[in-house]
C-alpha cells in the first residue's frame, strides 16, 4: 500500500479539515484515507474454525442430525477437557497438578460413557447407512439424499466401497440411470432435486475419471450446461435491452444536441405526444414547424414597457409576463397617485398664497389660484405690473367693505343684502361656492343693478 | 478445577486497524477527497469519538454493528514518550512508526458484518462525520 501523501494534480482543490465530530467509524470496501487499513482480525480461535469445518463435513457426508448432535457434544467435551488441562499446568495456584489432571479425565470419562450409552444414539448411528452387496454406504456415498434419516431414500450410488472415492464403473451406472437408464432402471428425481444431483454425478464423474475433462461429459450430465446456456441467454437478452435503451438514449442526446436555441425552446414546451412528432420531422420539417409558431406567438404576443423597456410575453414567459403586468400595473397606480398628491399640493400652495394676496377679491380660492398661475406665468415686468393691479384692486375691495362696514347699516333690503341674499339662494340651488353664485348673479340684470346701487350707497 | 461441559467459548470477532492515517514523516496526507487533517484536529476528533459515540458502522450506511475496545492517537509525540517512558525502565525499546494516525479497534456484533471483514470484503475503515473544509491556497 501506498498513502499519497500530497497529489499533483492541479485539478483538484485541497481542504484542511478543522473542527471535526466524529459520529461513526465505518468498515468500508475502500477508504478515502488510503492508510485507514485493516491491520488485524482476532477471530474466533482455531478451534472455532475447526468445528465450523467439522460441522460442514458432517453435513456434506449426509449424516442424520441426531448424529451430527452427538458428533458435535463429543467435540465440545474434547476442547473443554483440553482447556481445563491446559489451566491447570498454567495455573500457579493449583498445586496438586496431577490430582487436577485426574479428575477433570475422570469427569471427561463420565460424560462420555454417558453419551456413547445412549441406544437410541447408537441405532441412529447404525441406522444411518445404507446396505448394499453386504457393504454399509453411509449417505455420502450416494448422489442423491432427500432424507439422511432414511438410507431407503439414498439414489444413485457413486462408490464401490463405503467411504471411498468416486467408481467409474459405478458412477457410469448413475449416469445411465440418470438418462435413458440402466438395464431398464431409470431412476426418478423430483424436478426441483434435479439439478442439484445432476451436478454431483458431474463432479463424481470428472473425479472418477481423472483422464477426461468437460467436453468428455456424458450427455446427461451436459443437460444442465443447456440449461447455463439458457440462462446465457436470458443474461444476453437482458443486456440486448439495455444495449436498446442506451441507443435510444443516445439516439435522443444527438437529437437535442443538433437543434437550434429556436427549435430547443420550442421542443421544451411541446407535449409527449407533439415531443414525439418533432422528433421524427427531418431538419426542412423542424424549422418550418418552428417558424410557423414564432410567428403566431409574436401574433398573440402581448407587451408592456416598462421604464422606457418594452418585454414581449413570449421572451419572458407568461409566468414571468404576469408577474411583471401586475408590477407595473401597480406602478402606474402608484405613479398617479404620486402626481396627484403633488398636484394637489401644488394647488393648495397657490390657492393659500392668492388669498393672502388677495383676500378681500371676489371667487373662489381655485379660481384665484388659476389667476396667480396664470399670471406667474407672465415675463417678470409684466408679472410685477399684474400683482400690483390685483393688490390695488383687492385693497380697494376692502375698502369698499369696510366703509359700509362702517356705516353700520343693517338693513335687512340694502341692496347689499339683497345680493347676497341672491347669491345664497343661487349657491344653494346650482351646489356652487358663494363665490361663484356672486360672480353669476352680478351677471344678472337684477344683480348688476343691486350693485350699482350698493356702490352709490 | 471443573470441566464445564456447557461453556462456549467466547468468540472474539474483533477488527483492528489505522481509522486514520493523517501525516507521514511531516507531510499531510491528502486522502481520495483532497482532505488534509492536523495531528491536532485528528486527536481532539478522536478524543471526542471515544467520549461520545464509540460506533462501528458499516459503509457509512448502517451505524451500530460493532462496539469500539480499542483507540490510541499516535502522534509523534506520544510514541517518543512511550519510548523514553520503557528506556528509563531499561527496556531496550524501539518504536518509530514514521507517521501519525489513529489506530483502533472493534468487537464486531453483527454477523453479517463480521462475514463480510473475514472474506475480505471490508479490508479498509473510514471516518464519518461532520467539520468545517477550509480551502487550501495552492502553490
Amino acid at each position: 500500500m501506498r498513502i499519497s501523501i500530497r497529489k499533483k494534480d492541479g485539478d483538484k482543490k485541497r481542504h484542511m479539515l478543522k473542527d471535526i465530530t466524529v459520529r461513526e467509524v465505518s468498515s468500508v470496501g475502500r477508504g478515502a484515507n488510503e492508510g485507514a487499513v485493516v491491520t488485524l482480525l482476532k477471530t474466533a480461535d482455531a478451534e472455532e474454525v475447526t468445528k465450523r469445518s467439522f460441522n460442514d463435513a458432517m453435513r456434506d457426508m449426509g449424516m442424520s442430525e441426531k448424529l451430527m448432535e452427538l458428533m458435535g457434544e463429543m467435540f465440545k467435551m474434547n476442547r473443554a477437557l483440553r482447556d481445563s488441562l491446559h489451566s491447570i499446568v498454567s495455573s500457579p495456584e493449583v498445586k496438586d497438578k496431577k490430582a487436577a489432571i485426574r479428575e477433570s479425565i475422570a469427569q471427561f470419562a463420565q460424560a462420555m460413557e454417558s453419551v456413547v450409552s445412549d441406544t437410541d444414539v447408537i441405532k441412529e448411528i447404525q441406522k444411518a447407512a445404507k446396505t448394499e452387496g453386504g457393504k454399509k454406504f453411509p449417505a455420502g456415498d450416494y448422489a442423491h439424499v432427500p432424507n439422511p434419516d432414511k438410507p431407503s431414500t439414498w439414489k444413485l450410488r457413486l462408490t464401490s466401497e463405503p467411504g471411498g472415492s468416486p467408481d467409474p464403473r459405478i458412477v457410469g451406472m448413475a449416469v445411465a440411470a440418470l438418462g435413458e437408464g440402466f438395464r431398464g432402471n431409470k431412476v426418478g428425481i423430483p424436478a426441483k432435486d434435479r439439478a442439484k444431483v445432476v451436478a454431483r454425478v458431474r463432479a463424481a464423474w470428472l473425479k472418477a475419471n481423472k483422464n477426461k475433462g468437460e467436453k468428455d461429459l456424458p450427455a446427461t450430465l451436459k443437460k444442465s450446461e443447456e440449461e447455463e446456456n439458457n440462462m446465457d441467454k436470458e443474461a444476453m437478452d437482458k443486456l440486448q435491452k439495455s444495449h436498446e435503451e442506451l441507443q435510444a438514449k443516445l439516439a435522443k442526446t444527438e437529437f437535442l444536441a443538433s437543434l437550434n436555441d429556436a427549435e430547443k425552446a420550442h421542443y421544451a414546451e411541446l407535449s409527449k405526444e407533439d415531443k414525439e412528432a418533432f422528433e421524427k420531422m427531418d431538419a426542412d420539417g423542424r424549422k418550418t414547424t418552428v417558424e410557423a409558431a414564432i410567428e403566431k406567438a409574436a401574433a398573440d404576443d402581448e407587451t408592456i414597457v416598462s421604464d422606457g423597456v418594452t418585454i414581449k410575453k413570449s421572451e419572458v414567459g407568461p409566468g414571468v409576463f404576469a408577474f411583471m403586468k401586475a408590477q407595473q400595473t401597480k406602478t402606474d397606480a402608484a405613479v398617479a397617485k404620486a402626481d396627484k398628491l403633488e398636484t394637489d399640493a401644488v394647488q393648495k400652495g397657490l390657492e393659500d398664497e392668492a388669498e393672502k394676496l388677495w383676500p378681500n377679491t371676489a371667487g373662489s380660492a381655485a379660481e384665484k389660484a388659476t389667476m396667480l398661475k396664470s399670471i406667474k406665468a407672465l415675463p417678470k415686468d409684466a408679472q410685477d405690473a399684474q400683482l400690483k393691479m390685483m393688490k390695488a384692486a383687492d385693497e380697494a375691495m376692502a375698502k369698499s367693505f369696510k366703509e359700509e362696514g362702517q356705516g353700520g347699516s343693517t338693513d335687512a333690503n340694502s341692496a347689499t343684502e339683497k345680493l347676497e341674499k341672491l347669491a345664497k339662494a343661487h349657491a344653494e340651488k346650482n351646489s356652487v361656492t358663494f363665490e361663484k353664485a356672486y360672480t353669476a348673479v352680478l351677471d344678472t340684470e337684477e344683480g348688476s343693478k343691486l350693485y350699482d346701487e350698493s356702490l352709490a350707497k | 478445577m471443573q470441566i464445564n461441559i456447557a461453556k462456549a467459548d467466547p468468540k472474539r470477532k474483533m477488527v483492528f486497524g489505522f481509522f486514520s492515517v493523517n501525516k507521514v514523516g511531516e507531510a499531510l496526507v491528502e486522502d481520495l477527497q483532497g482532505d488534509l487533517i492536523e495531528t491536532e484536529e485528528l486527536e481532539k476528533a478522536a478524543y471526542d469519538y471515544v467520549l461520545n459515540a464509540r460506533v462501528q458502522g458499516e459503509g457509512h450506511t448502517r451505524e451500530g454493528v460493532g462496539r469500539l475496545v480499542e483507540s490510541v492517537m499516535l502522534t509523534y509525540e506520544k510514541q517518543q514518550a512511550i519510548l523514553k517512558c520503557l528506556t528509563e525502565k531499561g527496556v531496550d525499546a524501539k518504536i518509530d512508526l514514521g507517521c501519525e494516525g489513529w489506530f483502533g479497534g472493534f468487537k464486531v456484533d453483527d454477523d453479517e458484518v463480521w462475514k463480510a471483514i473475514e472474506k475480505g470484503d471490508y479490508p479498509a475503515f473510514s471516518i464519518g462525520g461532520g467539520g468545517k473544509r477550509i480551502p487550501l491556497e495552492e502553490d
